[in-house]
C-alpha cells in the first residue's frame, strides 16, 4: 500500500469550493440583481467588465470552477484505476485540458480588458 | 420498535437465491414455503429449508445473535443480518414474501456464501491492533471512559461485510481500502492509548483509502449496527490533512512502522 498522497489535491478542491461560494455569490449577485448591471444589453456587459473588480471575479470564477470540476472528473475516473501510469496520464491530461479552456476564457476577456 | 402483533400466516413463502458456479450456469431463486413459527428470524427459514427440503443450500453463521457478523445477507432489498431479522417485522414493513440474496457486488461462492477475501485483506492491511511506544504495562492498557467514548461506535463493528458490500467505490475500485478498512483505521487514531495515529493516517490518506470515499453514505445506510463510517471517514481526511500542515514525517512511515 501507497503512503500518504493525494492530500494537496483533495484539499485544494475543498478550498476552490469554498472560493466559489463567495465568487458565484457575487456573480449571481451583480448579474441579477445590482442595478443596471441586472439588465443583458451589450452596453451593460461592456461598463461590467470593464471594472478591475469584475474581471478578477470571472478569471477567479473560471479557474476555481475549472478546478474543482476537473479535479472531481479525476475522482471518478480514479475510482476505475488507480493504476500510477494511467493516473498521471489523466492528471496530465486534464491539467493540459484545464489551463487550455483557463487561456480560452482569459481570451474572451481581452477585448473588454483593453476596451 | 416493536413489532405489531397481527394475524399471522400459516406459511411464509420464502425466495432464496440459488448458484453453485461449479455447476450452474446462471444464478436462479428458488422457493420454499416454510410453516410460520412465532419469533422466527430468516436465519430460522434458512434453517428450516436447510433441515427439511435442501440439505445442499449454503449460508454462513455462527453467533445467532447478532455478534459475529457471519449471516449478512441481501433481505428484501436491504443488508440485514440474518439472524437478526424477524420474519414478522418483514411482513410489517409491508413484504409479503421473504427474499433472501447473498451480499451484492461480492464474488460468490455457493448460494448465499460470499467471498470475503479483499474485505479481510483490507481489514488486514490496516493493522487492526493497538500500537504502543511506551514500556507494555503490568496488566493492561487502561482507558478512561471518557477516551473509551470516542471510539465506542466503532468498536462495535461486527465485520459483516456490508458496508463494503454497499459501497460504489468499492464496486468500481478494485484497489480501494473501503469503508470498513478506514473506519476501523479511524477506530485506531481516535484511540487515545494508541501511539501510531499519524503513521496509521499515512497509510490511509491516499488515492486508494480515503481520498477515494464520495460520501455517498450507503455504508451508513447499510450497517446493521448503525455505525456511521462517513463519518470516521471525513475524520481521517482532517487529520490527515492536519498533519500534513504540521509537516509530519510519520506520514511517510509506511506499513512497517504498525507491524507488532
Amino acid at each position: 500500500m501507497n503512503g500518504a498522497g493525494g492530500i494537496w489535491g483533495w484539499l485544494l478542491q475543498r478550498v476552490a469550493a469554498a472560493g466559489l461560494v463567495v465568487v458565484l455569490g457575487i456573480h449571481l449577485y451583480v448579474l441579477h440583481f445590482a442595478g443596471e448591471h441586472a439588465v443583458l444589453t451589450k452596453a451593460g456587459v461592456s461598463e461590467r467588465l470593464g471594472e478591475v473588480g469584475y474581471i478578477i471575479v470571472d478569471v477567479a470564477l473560471l479557474g476555481l470552477v475549472l478546478y474543482h470540476a476537473l479535479y472531481g472528473l479525476r475522482s471518478v475516473i480514479l475510482d476505475y484505476t488507480t493504476r500510477e501510469s494511467a493516473v498521471r496520464a489523466w492528471t496530465v491530461g486534464l491539467w493540459v485540458v484545464g489551463l487550455a479552456m483557463f487561456g480560452l476564457g482569459v481570451l474572451a476577456l481581452v477585448p473588454f480588458i483593453n476596451g | 420498535m416493536s413489532i405489531e402483533m397481527k394475524q399471522r400466516p400459516e406459511k411464509i413463502r420464502l425466495n432464496v437465491y440459488r448458484f453453485d458456479p461449479e455447476v450452474d450456469k446462471a444464478p436462479r431463486i428458488d422457493s420454499f414455503d416454510v410453516p410460520w413459527v412465532d419469533g422466527m428470524t430468516v436465519l430460522d427459514t434458512l434453517f428450516y429449508v436447510l433441515e427439511k427440503r435442501d440439505g445442499s443450500l449454503a449460508f454462513r453463521y455462527s453467533c445467532r445473535e447478532g455478534i459475529c457478523g457471519a449471516c449478512a445477507m441481501y433481505i428484501n432489498g436491504s443488508h440485514r443480518l440474518a439472524c437478526e431479522t424477524q420474519v414478522a417485522r418483514l411482513l410489517d414493513e409491508g413484504h409479503a414474501e421473504v427474499r433472501v440474496m447473498p451480499l451484492p457486488h461480492l464474488p460468490v461462492i455457493k448460494d448465499l456464501v460470499v467471498d470475503m477475501t479483499r474485505f479481510w485483506e483490507n481489514y488486514e492491511a490496516i493493522a487492526p491492533w493497538i500500537v504502543t511506544r511506551s514500556a507494555d504495562p503490568e496488566k493492561e492498557h487502561l482507558q478512561s471512559p471518557e477516551d473509551r467514548k470516542l471510539v465506542d461506535e466503532y468498536v462495535g463493528c461486527i465485520l459483516c461485510g456490508s458496508c463494503f458490500s454497499s459501497c460504489p467505490s468499492v464496486w468500481t475500485g478494485k484497489e480501494y481500502l473501503g469503508p470498513n478498512a478506514l473506519m476501523k483505521t479511524w477506530r485506531w487514531v481516535a484511540d487515545t492509548r494508541d501511539s501510531a495515529a499519524e503513521e496509521r493516517l499515512g497509510l490511509v490518506g491516499n488515492e486508494r483509502g480515503a481520498w477515494r470515499c464520495h460520501t455517498v453514505f450507503n455504508c451508513v445506510e447499510a450497517c446493521p449496527k448503525d455505525i456511521n463510517q462517513t463519518t470516521a471517514i471525513q475524520g481521517l481526511k482532517r487529520r490527515t490533512v492536519g498533519a500534513m500542515l504540521r509537516g509530519s514525517k510519520a506520514l511517510k512511515a509506511g506499513r512497517k512502522a504498525l507491524e507488532r
